[in-house]
């Protein structure tokens, strides 16, 4: 997977519309509607605004957009009601600037404007809802942007809800976005990169850090990485998350992604790279190690104890999430003498009518927690409700009166998915649920002694996975005991002071006691 | 600015923690039964310190040797000082021995867990899969090896410590008398089994060339020495106060059995015995990990030309082959002990005529280059 | 990329396919043996057989299930089969029931007074027990009257079975008065290597009933069980060993009984042996208690009555103390006490001349004289000075 960096550093932009090939425009007005409605085969969304400039019936002039994907007050106050009044003028102006300079300075009251001189310039402007000035007898246009349509309003996350917190989440107009990252973090050293996505459909990527706090390695190392995407369209951030991973193959997420603004700002302190896609509300945040994952940023919000406290029990989830079931199978099938008598024969008395395996019970059990987390989730709310109680209540409690399976392992059951949906981190989650059949297969073969080998496998795994250079076991291993911390527990914010060492921060420092 | 995270270097902390990783293995679970059937009373922690002390001036003199050639192979420097050919040998034989270690490693993983975990499942299934485990490892990055270490110690430790504490309840505290009876003989003994539970300290012959820090080597490998030490000695004195030195010389693996005498607190297990040895599991682990992966290293430096994957190819039927060979308890034991006398003499030998040839050349150069 | 990817799931898919399940039994396919009892062959089996042995396997369905109503059934099972060899014999009982014999829950091993009586025979019987790895150093070791499988049988009435009734009679009840001895798998094997006497509890039944109950002394030089020790004895017996011994001591005062209560017991063995003909023991035995109940008049309010009490507490104890000890040293001539460890510790020197003729040859045990010094303290005495007036 490294390899195929190397090889595409410096992947060369494909000609993608090789109709358009860079074709400058051309001095006649008609020939340049011609081409543009020929590119986009005439759509009715295409608005073509043509209009007289100084009463003049040979100096033609267009005013080019979709219709939908701009802000049509914007259009209608600051560009056809200007050009109106630029039509009737009668005023004389500068001879020496071209009329598109002239129309700059004086009619355009719109803050974003540029010049553009081909018409692959004009057409992507216009799909991606600005409006394009094109004038008779001038081989460029005027770009103006006058994004807009219709978009979502600032709301709570629903994925990542906290009871204590800033109710901001980042919606799908990257424009939003930055400007909700910006107004969380007030610091003239936030810098973003924009890099375009996509063969065919352009999207606008934004690298955002803090420079000055994030090491340049890793900057540079994501913007490479980024540079290599080849893609037709990137619909969301996770096709960026998924090209460009260090590992495709593990089951560990190595990126991060959220909703939440104040998350984003507050790992960009920490000397991470947010990497924002247009079109998307979640954000991916890199590198990411396993120590990150397991924290919320509710922890910090509450007072330490609380928060060091809700850290261990969301250790002590991921723990049950992983290897309940599997050491309920280990313990009935291979080695009951670790369980206090009374407790195995009481186990014992429950799995008499049973007339599974627990490998397979549990399998059947895991399976119909998988089913109902899935159906529930592609459900209205209202009826996710109702499948939950169906499915938690009803079969639950039929499945043990039926003798399908003994209530210890509905309890197990129970327990576990209570537990991976502790986890705060969604992907995480996800990567537990695998691992956990892989360990259920193993305790089902060789008892506690293959649950061990394939926990000492993923460690391997893990110790020789990798964010962003960014060994994934960081900061237990490789030992920073300075990070420790933050990391099982979550000390008082005095002490605090510090970013996080493993990530080589260039500014150690977050803050200081010593402050008067 | 330099990024903080390479892949072929090891610190000081790495290095400090794979010591005893290394060491810490299957010998520390019939050790204390070794030194309870010579010694009398409580009298073992003697032998035991005494032979602590011992490694750590072994030790000592290896990284002496080893830290004076900063950033360069046992082969380079052996070859500087006792001719090329001569230090091929001695990297070879060295890599036959602890090709031999990581198979005996293994094959006593494979019959403890087949008295105290599994009863039907054949020792050859249980031998194959925690060398595929190795394996597996040992293909990785050097640094991961260093870093698994790092993850696993900790909990190894913790577990000794919580059968310890657990154990109190159990314990009595007559048994440490009498105390200071055994003869010399008994002594003698005594250092040498519990010699022999530190094999493998030699690897430390191997690692240097990707020291960050070499000056720090013999200062870090003893501090390694040390955990083993106060590890073997509290496992030991543990075992005499809850049975005795008479019980614990009669039983073959007396820590496990420590587990089983064992209760969680509140009775949610009893008996944690196949719970301990699994977690026991992860300390085998890293020590037929490190072996194997220096036997690697030692083959590496003599057929520079093999990729690394393709050697551990070869050897890993070798291991296991060499791992089924004895047939019984008393075959595995014997085979252990005469690994571990063969290469205890030939590792201290090597150190030792190493350090002389070394500091004879330092002198004849007489610091006009510093080697 | 792909390739490697198809390779890597095709080496699972092996992995998974050849694997077997090779130790895989459910819980519920075992059949818990919770205790064992170990008797003579009798009848027409006794010709070939030496040995019968009586497991008692739990049945869980019998127990009852919270979640289903009823349940039902016996709780348990018990199974007998002779042979000359427990292995041999677990096998045969092994063929009569559908589950697999478990016995990593094995709690208490109960042997017939015949059988132990036998010179060398239980030492025999145990080596199973304490050589196989299933079986827990922590088994409860009981000698039983008459026949072993009676024991098996009984039914109390707040315990479904037998088996860990005895257990918990055992570990705990028994525990507050002290008089009888918890004798561990672990212990005898410690014993029996070291060679020294020790007592094991022996337990009666009648019309499925525990009867009595008294001690067994096991005397090393004939490798059997010698004697008897009443329960008065035994509780002298742990007065000396125990760490912490409890319960009540009897004393007569003021003209009505007085109970004591011993809340905390530290004896100290001292083993003087520089004279190897007449080595002399000291045991030292320091009660901590409360007064329990009084019949008489005894009022606790002063210094004196409190003096008086506890120098009563403290010669009854030694009477008990010494009555022991005396039936051991003249009766059985068999260190039940353990004085011969507290020498090896104390002095290994001499320990090693005198370890081979302590208890036979020139039995320096039954030559040594013993005393015993008792010192008692009444810490309180209830809540009330006085029940009624008199």
């Amino acid at each position: 997977m490294r390899r195929r960096y190397t090889k595409k550093a410096n992947w060369p932009s494909k000609n993608i519309k090789e109709q358009t090939s860079n074709e400058s425009l051309n001095s006649q007005l008609d020939a340049n509607i011609q081409k543009l409605k020929q590119l986009l085969d005439g759509p009715n969304d295409l608005v073509i605004r043509e209009f007289l400039l100084n009463n003049n019936p040979t100096m033609k002039g267009s005013v080019v957009y979709m219709d939908g994907l701009i802000d049509k007050q914007l259009v209608q106050e600051s560009i056809l009601r200007n050009m109106k009044d630029f039509a009737s003028n009668k005023k004389s102006y500068d001879t020496s600037k071209t009329i598109l300079e002239v129309m700059y300075e004086n009619f355009i009251s719109i803050h974003s404007v540029e010049k553009g001189n081909t018409l692959e310039d004009a057409l992507d402007g216009i799909l991606v809802g600005k409006t394009v000035i094109l004038i008779d007898g001038q081989t460029s246009a005027l770009i103006i942007n006058t994004k807009g349509g219709e978009s979502r309003s600032i709301d709570e996350p629903t994925t990542e809800m906290v009871v204590r917190g800033p109710r901001v989440g980042f919606v799908e107009s990257l424009g939003t976005n930055l400007a909700l990252l910006r107004k969380s973090l007030q610091t003239s050293s936030l810098r973003f990169q924009t890099h375009q996505i996509g063969r065919r459909s352009k999207k606008s990527l934004v690298v955002a850090y803090v420079d000055g706090v994030v090491h340049p390695e890793i900057v540079k190392e994501v913007n490479r990485r980024i540079q290599s995407i080849d893609i037709d369209d990137a619909p969301e951030s996770g096709f960026i998350e998924q090209w460009i991973e260090d590992s495709f193959l593990s089951p560990f997420p190595q990126m991060d992604n959220t909703e939440r603004s104040d998350k984003a700002s507050s790992e960009l302190l920490q000397g991470k790279v947010v990497i924002l896609l247009d079109g998307t509300p979640f954000v991916l945040i890199a590198p990411f190690t396993l120590g990150d994952f397991l924290k919320s940023p509710e922890d910090y919000n509450e007072r330490w104890l609380i928060g060091t406290l809700l850290r261990i029990l969301r250790y002590v989830a991921a723990f049950f999430a992983l290897l309940l079931p599997s050491l309920y199978i280990a313990l009935i099938s291979l080695h009951p003498g670790l369980l206090p008598t009374d407790m195995a024969l009481s186990i014992a008395a429950t799995r008499e009518e049973v007339p599974f395996p627990p490998v397979a019970e549990a399998f059947l059990m895991v399976l119909t927690m998988e089913l109902l987390q899935e159906a529930g989730l592609r459900l209205p709310a209202p009826i996710g409700q109702t499948i939950g109680i169906v499915g938690g209540l009803v079969i639950g409690d039929a499945a043990v009166s039926a003798g399908i399976v003994s209530p210890i392992m509905v309890i197990v059951i129970g327990l576990t998915a209570i537990s991976a949906f502790a986890t705060p981190s969604f992907s995480l989650g996800i990567s537990f649920r695998i691992l956990r059949i892989a360990f259920m297969l193993a305790a089902g073969i060789l008892g506690l002694f293959g649950i061990i080998l394939v926990y000492i496998m993923v460690m391997i795994h893990m110790v020789n996975l990798k964010s962003f250079g960014v060994p994934y076991t960081a900061p237990f291993s490789p030992t920073m005991d300075r990070d420790w911390k933050d990391l099982i527990l979550r000390a008082p914010m005095t002490i605090l002071t510090r970013r996080p060492n493993f990530m080589n921060t260039k500014d150690v420092d977050s803050g200081s006691r010593e402050k008067e | 600015m330099k990024f903080l995270y390479s892949n072929e270097t090891i610190s000081d902390k790495e290095l400090k923690i794979a010591i005893p990783s290394m060491i810490i293995g299957v010998g520390v679970l019939s050790l204390p039964s070794g030194i309870a059937s010579v010694t009398v009373g409580s009298d073992g922690w003697i032998a035991l310190l005494i032979a602590g002390i011992l490694q750590m001036g072994v030790i000592w003199l290896m990284a002496k040797v080893a830290s004076s050639f900063p950033k360069q192979s046992f082969l380079s420097y052996s070859a500087k000082l006792v001719s090329k050919p001569v230090a091929v040998v001695i990297t070879f034989t060295f890599a036959v021995y602890f090709i031999c270690v990581t198979a005996y490693d293994i094959r006593m993983l494979g019959h403890i867990s087949e008295q105290y975990l599994f009863k039907k499942t054949p020792v050859e299934v249980v031998m194959l899969a925690f060398l595929l485990v190795v394996v597996y490892a040992v293909s990785g990055s050097r640094v991961g090896i260093f870093r698994l270490n790092i993850l696993f110690l900790p909990i190894i430790l913790i577990v000794a410590i919580v059968v310890f504490l657990l154990s109190s309840k159990i314990m009595d505290v007559s048994n440490l008398r009498p105390a200071f009876q055994t003869d010399i003989k008994g002594h003698m003994h005594g250092l040498y089994t519990s010699a022999l539970s530190y094999i493998g300290i030699s690897i430390i012959l191997f690692y240097t060339s990707f020291v960050e820090n070499p000056k720090n080597i013999p200062k870090v490998s003893i501090i390694g020495v040390t955990v083993p030490v106060v590890l073997y000695i509290v496992v030991y004195l543990n075992c005499i106060l809850v049975f005795g030195q008479v019980g614990t010389s009669n039983m073959l693996f007396p820590t496990v059995d420590l587990a089983k005498r064992v209760d969680l607190p509140g009775g949610m297990l009893e008996r944690i015995e196949a719970l301990f040895f699994t977690v026991w599991t992860m300390g085998v682990f890293t020590t037929a990990m490190m072996v194997f992966d220096v036997a690697i290293l030692a083959l590496q430096s003599i057929f520079k030309k093999i990729k690394k994957i393709h050697i551990i190819l070869f050897l890993s039927p070798l291991v296991y082959f060499i791992g089924t060979i004895p047939k019984n308890t008393t075959q595995i034991i014997q085979f252990g002990n005469y690994i571990a006398t063969s290469m205890y003499i030939y590792g201290y030998l090597i150190a030792i005529v190493l350090f002389i040839i070394a500091k004879v050349r330092k002198g004849k150069s007489n610091g006009k280059k510093a080697i | 990329m792909e390739k490697r990817l198809f390779n890597f799931i095709g080496c699972l898919l092996i992995i998974f396919l050849l694997s077997g399940c090779w130790d895989i039994v459910n819980i519920e396919d075992r059949g818990l043996i919770i205790g064992m009892a170990i008797d003579f062959a009798e009848g027409q089996e006794a010709a070939e057989n030496h040995l019968t042995v009586t497991t008692q396997f739990a049945v869980p369905p019998g127990l009852g299930n919270p979640a289903q109503s009823g349940g039902g059934g016996n709780p348990y099972m018990n199974l007998s089969a002779s042979g000359n060899s427990i292995d041999l014999i677990t096998q045969k009982i092994a063929n009569q029931t559908n589950k697999i014999p478990f016995f990593e829950h094995l709690k208490v091993i109960a042997i017939s007074e015949e059988v132990a009586s036998t010179p060398g025979l239980m030492a025999d019987v145990l080596d199973i027990f304490i050589r196989n790895r299933d079986t827990d150093r922590g088994i409860d070791v009981i000698i039983s009257k008459d026949k072993a499988k009676d024991i098996l049988e009984i039914e109390p009435e707040n315990e479904k079975l037998p088996t860990l009734y005895l257990f918990e009679l055992l570990e705990k009840n028994l525990k507050e008065t002290n008089k009888l001895k918890n004798t561990k798998l672990g212990d005898i094997h410690d014993y029996l290597l070291t060679k020294r006497s020790f007592v094991l509890t022996e337990l009666a039944s009648k019309e499925k009933l525990l009867e009595e109950t008294d001690g067994a002394i096991y005397g090393s030089v004939s490798e059997k069980v010698i004697g008897k020790l009443e329960l008065n004895e035994m509780f002298g017996l742990n007065l000396v060993t125990e760490e912490d011994a409890r319960g009540p001591i009897e004393v007569e005062i003021e003209g009505g009984i007085t109970t004591f209560s011993i809340r905390e017991a530290k004896s100290i063995v001292n083993v003087q042996a520089k004279n190897q003909e007449n080595p002399k023991i000291n045991v030292q035995i320091k009660l901590e208690g409360e007064l329990q109940e009084t019949f008489g008049g005894l009022v606790l309010n002063d210094i004196e009555s409190n003096l008086k009490l506890e120098k009563k507490v403290a010669a009854k104890t030694e009477e008990i103390v010494e009555k022991t000890i005396k039936k051991a040293q003249q009766e059985f001539e068999a260190d039940i006490f353990g004085f011969l460890d507290e020498l090896n510790k104390s002095d290994y020197k001499t320990w090693k001349k005198m370890k081979d003729d302590w208890e036979k040859g020139e039995k320096y045990f039954v030559n040594s004289e013993i005393t015993v010094n008792v010192i008692a303290e009444v810490r309180a005495h209830g809540v009330i000075d006085k029940s009624n007036k008199k």
